[in-house]
C-alpha cells in the first residue's frame, strides 16, 4: 500500500531558508538542554522533534509507505547496526523500565529529523542541484547537529550515518525509509549504553 | 553514479568513520536522554540529594592471541559515571588467560589531594586483572591506548580535567569534552583517576543559554513567518511551470 500524505507540489522554501530553520531549532534545543548532570530534561529533545515535524508538515515532502520502503529501512538498519555491534559491545546496563519512555521520545524525534533533513531539505536541494548534493548536505547538517552533545570527535561517524540515511532516502524515494532505519538504529543503541 | 555504487560508498564511509572514531559513544542519537543526579561515595558539603551508591564500572574483555580484544567497562548509572574503553591489542594477558576483567571502583577523595584544584567526581581506581596472573598495557599509539570517559556532576564550564594519582602526587592529563558533562582522556596507565576542577577556572553558569536561545527563537519565528506567507501565496497563485521558469 502506498500513500502520499505530505506531498506539496510547489516548493515554498529553498535550502538556505530550511537550513537556517534547522540550525535555529538545534540552537534552541542546545540552549534549553541545560546541565544534564543535574537531571536533564528530555523535553528540549521532544520540542526539537515537534518543531522539525511542524516545519516538515508546513513545507511538505513525499511520504510513502510500502514493501520497498520497509525493505530499504530494514537494510539500512542492518547497515547502521552491524558495525556498531562489531566495533562496540552490548551492555544493556540501563534499567529496562526507562526504555519505553526513551523509545517513545526517540520514535518522535528520529522520524521528525528524517522528515525534515531527508524530506524537505533533501527535496529542496535535489530540486536546485542533485540528489548527491542533497545526501551530502543533509548528512553534514546531521553530523553537525550532534557536535554540541558529543563533541567534534563524533562528527565523522554521525556524518557517515547521515550519508547512509541519505542513500536510503534515495533508494526508497521517501524519508520514511531512513526514519525507520534511524529509529531502529537508535533502539539498538540503547542496548549498548 | 548508480544506486549500488552509492550504497557501496556509503557503507565504506561508515566503516571508515567507525575505524577513525576515538572512543566511541556507541550511539547514533541519544542526546535527549536524561541523566540521573551524580552518585557520590561521599557527597560534597551542602549536597543533600539522596542517591543510590555509585556502581563499579565492570567489563570482561576477551583475549585473542594473548592480547585483549576491544571492549568496555561501564558503570550502570544513567548515564554511566565511568566508561573505560579497551582497544584491541592494548592489554597483554598472562599465559593461558582467556578473559581479562576490567573494573573501575569508586571511592571518596582522600589526602593527598590535588594542589591545583578540587576533585569534583568520585575517585575511580581502574584495574585489569586475570586469574592467571598480571595484566600489562602493551598497546602502542593512540589507537591501542585505553580511553577513559567520566561524567562530571554538572556541565559547568570551564569544566574539570582528568588527573591521575601515582601514589605520591596528582598529575593532569590532557582532557577533551565529548558530551555536555562527559570528559575523555587517554589512560596509558590504569590506576587512580578523578575529575579535578582547576582552581584557576572560575566555572560557568550552566542552565539555559540565553545567548543561544534568543537568536534561535528569533530565527525560528522569522523563518516561520516567511513560510506562512509563502504558503498563503502558494494557495492562491497558479502552479508555476518548471520549463517556463527555466526560460
Amino acid at each position: 500500500m502506498t500513500s502520499v500524505l505530505l506531498d506539496r507540489r510547489r516548493p515554498v522554501a529553498g535550502p538556505p531558508l530550511l537550513l537556517a530553520f534547522f540550525a535555529a531549532a538545534v540552537a534552541v534545543r542546545v540552549a534549553l538542554t541545560g546541565p544534564p548532570g543535574a537531571g536533564a530534561s528530555p523535553w528540549p529533545g521532544v520540542l526539537f522533534g515537534v518543531v522539525l515535524a511542524g516545519g516538515a508538515l508546513a513545507v511538505g515532502t513525499r511520504t510513502r509507505f510500502g514493501a520497498r520502503v520497509l525493505l530499504v529501512g530494514v537494510v539500512a538498519t542492518a547497515v547502521l547496526a552491524l558495525p556498531a555491534l562489531v566495533f562496540s559491545s552490548a551492555r544493556a546496563s540501563l534499567p529496562l523500565s526507562w526504555f519505553p519512555g526513551w523509545m517513545a521520545a526517540t520514535a518522535l524525534v528520529a522520524p521528525a529529523e528524517e522528515a525534515f533533513l531527508r524530506g524537505v531539505v533533501y527535496d529542496a536541494i535535489t530540486r536546485r542541484w542533485s540528489a548527491d548534493v542533497a545526501i551530502v548536505v543533509a548528512a553534514v547538517a546531521f553530523g553537525l547537529m550532534h557536535v554540541p552533545f558529543y563533541g567534534w570527535h563524533a562528527l565523522p561517524l554521525d556524518t557517515a550515518v547521515g550519508v547512509v540515511l541519505g542513500v536510503a532516502r534515495l533508494a526508497a524515494g521517501t524519508w520514511v525509509a531512513p526514519a525507520i532505519a534511524h529509529t531502529a538504529a537508535d533502539a539498538v543503541g540503547w542496548w549498548m549504553l | 553514479m548508480t544506486l549500488s555504487r552509492r550504497v557501496a560508498a556509503a557503507v565504506a564511509l561508515l566503516l571508515a568513520a567507525w575505524l577513525i572514531s576515538p572512543a566511541v559513544v556507541p550511539l547514533y542519537d541519544a542526546a535527549f536522554g536524561s541523566d540521573e543526579p551524580y552518585r557520590y561515595v561521599v557527597p560534597p558539603p551542602g549536597d543533600t540529594k539522596k542517591t543510590p551508591p555509585p556502581t563499579d564500572g565492570t567489563g570482561t574483555i576477551v583475549v585473542r592471541n594473548g592480547v585483549s580484544g576491544a571492549g568496555y567497562a561501564n558503570s550502570s548509572e544513567r548515564g554511566p559515571q565511568i566508561s573505560v574503553y579497551i582497544p584491541a591489542g592494548s592489554l597483554q594477558a598472562p599465559s593461558g588467560a582467556t578473559r581479562i576483567q576490567v573494573t573501575g571502583t569508586p571511592s571518596a577523595p582522600k589526602p593527598p589531594l590535588p594542589k591545583d584544584g578540587t576533585i569534583v567526581s568520585n575517585v575511580y581506581t581502574i584495574t585489569a586483572t586475570a586469574p592467571e596472573g598480571a595484566v600489562a598495557i602493551v598497546g602502542k599509539g593512540e589507537r591501542q591506548t585505553p580511553v577513559l570517559q567520566m561524567r562530571a556532576p554538572s556541565s559547568k564550564q570551564p569544566g574539570p580535567t582528568f588527573e591521575t594519582f601515582d601514589g605520591k602526587k596528582w598529575t593532569s592529563s590532557e582532557t577533551i569534552r565529548v558530551g555536555q558533562d562527559i570528559y575523555q582522556t587517554f589512560a596509558p596507565k590504569l590506576g587512580v583517576w578523578a575529575l579535578v576542577q582547576q582552581t584557576s577556572g572560575g566555572g560557568g553558569s550552566g542552565g539555559v543559554d540565553l545567548r543561544l536561545l534568543v537568536p534561535g527563537i528569533a530565527i525560528l519565528v522569522v523563518v516561520g513567518i516567511i513560510l506562512l506567507v509563502r504558503l498563503a501565496r502558494s494557495g492562491t497563485a497558479p502552479e508555476p511551470k518548471r520549463a517556463a521558469a527555466r526560460r
